[in-house]
């Protein structure tokens, strides 16, 4: 959804969303890294399963949550970016009756 | 840790505040959300030079830099990435950093808090695609993108109109603008004092503008947006004022209707605040008691990054005063702040009238969702008005307002809402803050010291 400018400077590192390396540069919010990576959403709400994107950046909305480096509900609009952060978007609401139910929402 | 002052947000009002306190010998916490300083406004502007032209990126660079600069050489204790989810009187303000909770006390409170952007629901704008004006500056200022494919904008405010003409500075052409003011005639009287005191900042904005107009980007006035789409954004229906309805294919919409004051860490901290109907948001109601936090910049009542400047700067000269840290040179300083003050506020009096909020009423389509987190529509609102009292009544009912962002997206707008069907006039326009403000993790909260570290 978004793309870097021209002449745009900083150092380039990778992190990993939904386990596809992702380039990102030092200083970026995980966040940002979401809205260049197809399908450029964040969470599913956790009533109807809705997918949400970041929305406001600037932690007011919490759309933008996702789990980081395996901490579930992390908002990632407030979240910099380091070497190999692994940020994995929900594939569906968890089982709250399965086993090893998370709590992640 | 205990302090003299502490103050809440690296914005241009605490950064003045923190700077002018910790200049004179007090001890100052300086707490902040983000891993540098400046607030919104000048977001990351410490990496400034991965821009080619920052000033292009960054409104009042120089004034921005500078700012920054003076507080890294105050001496203030500085504690970024730290959110506070609870502030007891006295003061205690209990705060999370990365994984850890901890205790702060300080004599004194100063919460420059700052603004978030006024909720603006139309049918679908929870869909991926629609996000905010501000948020899509920030994305520049702190990544360097832009929207790949050309962005709609809609609503209205200098930010919207500001951000359009970076986006033409830097190649990318909006595919329109909807300009979503409510019809009004032109506020004559403001402009003049605004022309007198500002003619500088009003320069700027006719400068966006006329680069608007050379740029052939459609400007279409409208009444109402909603947008369609399966699992994300794919059309705006745009509604004219005669009723007309035009289709746009899209795939990137930006909206703003303004900011208002942010005002959860003041609810806390037992501020009061006072509903301003010509401005559709809560303004700190200024009662002067003693135990009361002092609210400073846009947290207080929206000002704009140079008016927050000077009142964060006053508010610092004024507790240095009551902690015995006078200066003699404070009164040239405080009548140079004063003048700064009114020049802001004749613009700020001109901008309230040109970009008047836009109404919550029948405007509104049942389906729109207002509670984001919830998913609660305005139609369930309405369903509600005859029989609640209040918002607070209206989430018992509802679960509005209890999901994760603690009502910041859609108390004010449910509380206009009951308002305008039931014809009661509100009191609250935010719920009950109860803490934590801040969603965190139940570990943090179970090693939370109960007396400060020394």
């Amino acid at each position: 959804m978004f793309r870097r400018i021209d002449g745009y400077t900083s150092t380039t590192i990778t992190v990993f969303v939904d386990g596809i390396p992702v380039e990102a540069t030092a200083g970026e919010y995980a966040a940002a890294v979401l809205l260049r990576t197809p399908p450029h959403t964040a969470r599913l709400t956790p009533l109807s399963a809705s997918p949400r994107a970041p929305y406001c950046m600037m932690g007011v909305c919490t759309d933008c949550a996702a789990t980081v480096d395996g901490v579930t509900s992390v908002l990632t609009c407030q979240t910099v970016v380091t070497q190999g952060m692994r940020i994995d978007r929900p594939t569906g609401l968890p089982d709250f009756n399965a086993e090893d139910a998370d709590h992640a929402l | 840790m205990r302090f003299d002052v502490a103050i809440v947000g690296a914005g241009p009002a605490g950064l003045a505040c923190s700077a002018t306190l910790a200049e004179r010998g007090l001890t100052v916490a300086l707490i902040d959300e983000q891993p540098s300083p400046g607030g919104q406004v000048w977001r990351n502007i410490e990496a400034a030079d991965r821009f080619a032209d920052p000033s292009t990126i960054w409104s009042d660079y120089e004034a921005g830099r500078a700012a920054v600069a003076r507080f890294r050489r105050s001496g203030c204790t500085y504690l970024p990435k730290t959110q506070v989810f609870q502030i007891e009187p006295g003061w205690r303000l209990f705060a999370n950093s990365g994984a850890t909770a901890d205790l702060l006390e300080a004599d004194r409170l100063v919460l420059a808090v700052g603004a978030q952007e006024r909720p603006m629901p139309f049918a679908g704008w929870q869909l991926p695609g629609v996000m905010t004006v501000g948020a899509a500056q920030i994305l520049l200022k702190t990544s360097g993108t832009v929207p790949e494919t050309a962005p709609w904008l809609a609503g209205s405010g200098p930010l919207l109109l500001y951000y359009a003409s970076q986006l033409l500075a830097m190649g990318v052409r909006p595919a329109g603008i909807i300009d979503l003011r409510p019809p009004q005639p032109v506020a004559v009287r403001q402009l003049l004092g605004a022309v007198r005191a500002n003619a500088g900042a009003l320069l700027k904005g006719a400068r966006w503008l006329a680069a608007l107009r050379t740029s052939g980007v459609p400007i279409i006035r409208a009444r109402q947006i909603a947008v369609r789409g399966g699992e994300r954004l794919e059309f705006i229906e745009i509604t004219r004022s005669n009723g007309e309805i035009r289709r746009e294919a899209a795939s990137i919409l930006l909206v703003h209707d303004g900011v208002v004051p942010r005002t959860h860490e003041g609810a806390m901290a037992g501020a009061r605040y006072r509903w301003d109907e010509a401005l559709a948001c809560v303004v700190a109601a200024a009662d002067g008691e003693p135990d009361a936090p002092v609210i400073v910049g846009d947290a207080a009542r929206i000002g704009g990054a140079t008016s927050a400047l000077a009142e964060g700067q006053l508010a610092g000269l004024d507790i240095a005063a009551a902690l015995g840290k006078a200066q003699p040179s404070d009164s040239g300083l405080r009548a140079m702040l004063a003048k700064s003050l009114a020049a802001e506020r004749a613009l700020r009096g001109f901008l309230d009238h040109h970009y008047p909020p836009r109404p919550v009423g029948d405007d509104i389509a049942d389906e729109t969702v207002i509670c984001r987190c919830e998913e609660i529509t305005a139609g369930t609102i309405r369903a509600h008005a005859a029989d609640v009292a209040g918002i607070d009544e209206l989430k018992a009912h509802t679960r509005i307002g209890m999901g994760r962002c603690q009502g910041r997206n859609c108390a004010a707008v449910a509380a206009r809402l009951l308002a305008h069907h039931s014809g009661k006039p509100q009191e609250n326009f935010a719920y009950r803050v109860r803490p934590p403000a801040r969603a965190i993790r139940i570990d943090e909260l179970a090693r939370l010291p109960t007396e400060p570290k020394p």
